[in-house]
């Protein structure tokens, strides 16, 4: 039995119902005008859209700018690679009197007797010789080269620079034209061969040996063989970027939405069941592009997002259905309708990256971070979401690594649909690429 | 124009449309902001500002066919956002002293009948805002009590309180405005 407070509001409730149902009333022609005018402006450019494109745009133009630069100085790594190779070749098969040969790669201290052997012209054998000795700093090429002199009968051995120094036992002399070609090479700093922001690599080419063809026994044939010039050729072993230094972010990340739904309490609502399709139409995108520095990675970012769901309402239709006698089970019918929601937000975000460096697996990484977007279509919602991720490091060169793993973002908004007693949590899972470049030293 | 190209036209924001679907619900919109508005200056800035929200969220309608709600909704959610913003701390504090009815009869059903709407819309007007969002969700726009409480961030329980307070007043206000109990059965 109702008692008299609820019959009270029932009758209240009736009354001012009735009254008020159809109630209208005229806006002055003053507030039509306002409205009028309003609708009429041209849509607004949002400037939030224009801020995100405009850095989205310079980051890549730096981003586009340090890749070339990075790659102006391989370039010039592989030509100054490719001319001490050249260099290497150059000396090492340089004839000389029909019958000497010049070599670089052979630093030792054995001594040969000189002659000349037309039949085997290019035995690159370690010599003795009676030169003196090539001062250190002409082999950085900072000094003016001394010019070999070979002299006959005497013996001298030089000492072993780097073990590459050669031992020449000749009666005979360098000609100086190739003695000055030698030195030349050796003068020219790397520096200079290999232009643009290059990082001096510690090349350290030997002085030509001469190689004389002998009749006698090879003496050397029970020595060890000696350390190859490729060797001091080769670059550094790569580092890991510095993760607390300033680099250049860029992140790429396909994801897939997936919806937790809300229904809240509406005496209007109709809706009889809702389900999310698997779907390519739950398939988006985002991009970010910032700078990592103090530790930190700041980040601009635009995404595209979109998921669908299918709600069926009911109908004033029902299906009876007999269960026994005189007993119906009546189930009301609905109809279904598919809705397809897609946004566009731009935003800022944070993210702190973890590396981690296994054994033998190589190095990994964690991410986690939180970002503030705001949709660009005219409702302008705010979203605010975390975000984790993990997965493989790749060290693409010194200052670039590449990152890939599994992304998920979490949204901390629950978002309206067009039917108000429906809230959406759209949260994204996904693959994550991502570019650090650490600014080139 | 059919109701879904015209909800489509004015997503394409075209002008002539929105004039069109403005000119369809501005009288029942203006209506509802002056029962949730204190004065017609407020209910005129509520509508303002609530006929541009709508515009601006119209992308987010799917089905065209439940428009008339979605308008409505809109604009009582503008408005609560209204006085959120302007007298939340009002509302959740406000103490107001209870107004005790004594009935002398059971013959309430014709309360409000004879009045006139303009009186009754004065009554509602004069009420402190809480009670007044309360009246007018529950008694006018037929929210639940879980559904008041939901919007406006209350408990359910303060929702019931604030409307019983609130019809009280609002009995005793038409009172004060010479209509008696006597003269209402």
């Amino acid at each position: 039995m109702k008692s008299f407070d609820d019959e009270l509001n029932d009758a209240i409730q009736k009354a001012l119902h009735d009254s008020f149902e159809n109630f209208e009333r005229k806006p002055r022609a003053s507030i039509d005008q306002k409205i009028y005018e309003a609708l009429d402006k041209p849509a607004r450019v949002r400037p939030l859209l224009l801020s995100a494109a405009a850095v989205l745009v310079l980051l890549l133009g730096f981003g586009v700018k340090e890749m070339s630069e990075r790659y102006a100085s391989f370039r010039a790594i592989t030509r100054s690679r490719a001319t001490n190779e050249e260099l290497k070749e150059r000396a090492n098969v340089v004839p000389l009197h029909g019958n000497i040969v010049v070599s670089t790669d052979q630093p030792s201290h054995t001594r040969h007797n000189a002659s000349a052997n037309p039949a085997r012209p290019n035995i690159h054998r370690p010599l003795k010789t009676t030169a003196p000795a090539k001062p250190a700093s002409m082999l950085h090429g900072h000094t003016k080269p001394v010019p070999y002199k070979v002299k006959a009968g005497a013996e001298a051995v030089l000492p072993a620079q780097n073990n590459t120094s050669p031992v020449i036992d000749s009666e005979h002399a360098l000609p100086v034209q190739i003695q000055d070609n030698a030195v030349a090479y050796h003068d020219m700093d790397v520096n200079e061969i290999a232009t643009g922001r290059l990082v001096p690599l510690p090349v350290d080419l030997a002085m030509p040996a001469i190689s004389l063809d002998v009749n006698s026994e090879d003496s050397t044939s029970g020595e060890p063989e000696p350390r190859p010039v490729r060797e001091k050729l080769d670059f550094p072993r790569y580092q890991p970027s510095d993760k607390k230094s300033f680099a250049w972010i860029f992140n790429l990340s396909a994801t897939n939405t997936f919806q937790s739904i809300y229904l809240l309490p509406n005496a209007e609502s109709r809706i009889l069941k809702v389900s999310f399709p698997v779907s390519t139409a739950n398939l988006g995108y985002k991009f970010s592009a910032g700078f990592q520095t103090l530790g930190l990675q700041w980040l601009f970012h635009y995404s595209h997002l979109s998921w669908k769901a299918e709600y069926i309402y009911a109908i004033d239709e029902f299906k009876a259905d007999e269960q026994g006698a005189n007993r119906y089970v009546f189930e009301r019918l609905g109809k279904a309708e598919t809705v397809t929601s897609k946004v566009e937000l731009a935003g800022v975000g944070i993210k702190k990256q973890f590396d981690f460096k296994g054994k033998r697996s190589g190095r990994f990484f964690t991410q986690i971070g939180a970002d503030y977007s705001r949709q660009l279509q005219s409702s302008g919602r705010n979203f605010l979401t975390g975000s984790i991720s993990a997965g493989k490091v790749f060290t693409m060169n010194k200052n670039t690594d590449l990152i890939i793993g599994p992304y998920f973002e979490y949204n901390f908004n629950k978002v309206p649909t067009a039917e108000y007693s429906i809230k959406v949590r759209p949260n994204q899972v996904g693959l994550s690429l991502g570019l650090r470049m650490n600014r080139a030293k | 124009m059919e109701l879904a190209e015209l909800v489509k036209a004015c997503q394409r924001q075209d002008s002539r449309a929105q004039a069109v679907f403005y000119d369809r619900y501005k009288s029942r919109l203006l209506g509802v902001c002056l029962r949730y508005a204190k004065t017609v200056a407020e209910a005129e800035d509520i509508f303002q500002e609530g006929i541009l929200r709508i515009f601006a969220k119209i992308n987010d309608i799917q089905n065209p066919q439940s428009i008339d709600n979605w308008v409505k909704t809109i604009m009582v959610r503008h408005a609560i956002d209204y006085y959120n913003q302007v007298t939340r701390k009002e509302m959740l504090s406000a103490s107001h002293d209870d107004v005790k009815l004594d009935w002398e009869n059971n013959d309430y059903t014709l309360l409000f009948s004879k009045l006139d709407i303009s009186l009754l819309l004065e009554a509602i007007n004069e009420l402190p805002d809480g009670y007044r969002i309360v009246i007018n969700m529950h008694f006018i726009d037929g929210y639940k009590h879980a559904e008041i409480a939901e919007m406006l961030g209350i408990k359910e329980v303060t929702s019931r309180s604030q409307l019983l307070k609130g019809r009280n007043l609002l009995i005793k206000k038409l009172e004060q405005k010479g209509i008696k109990q006597h003269e209402i059965f």
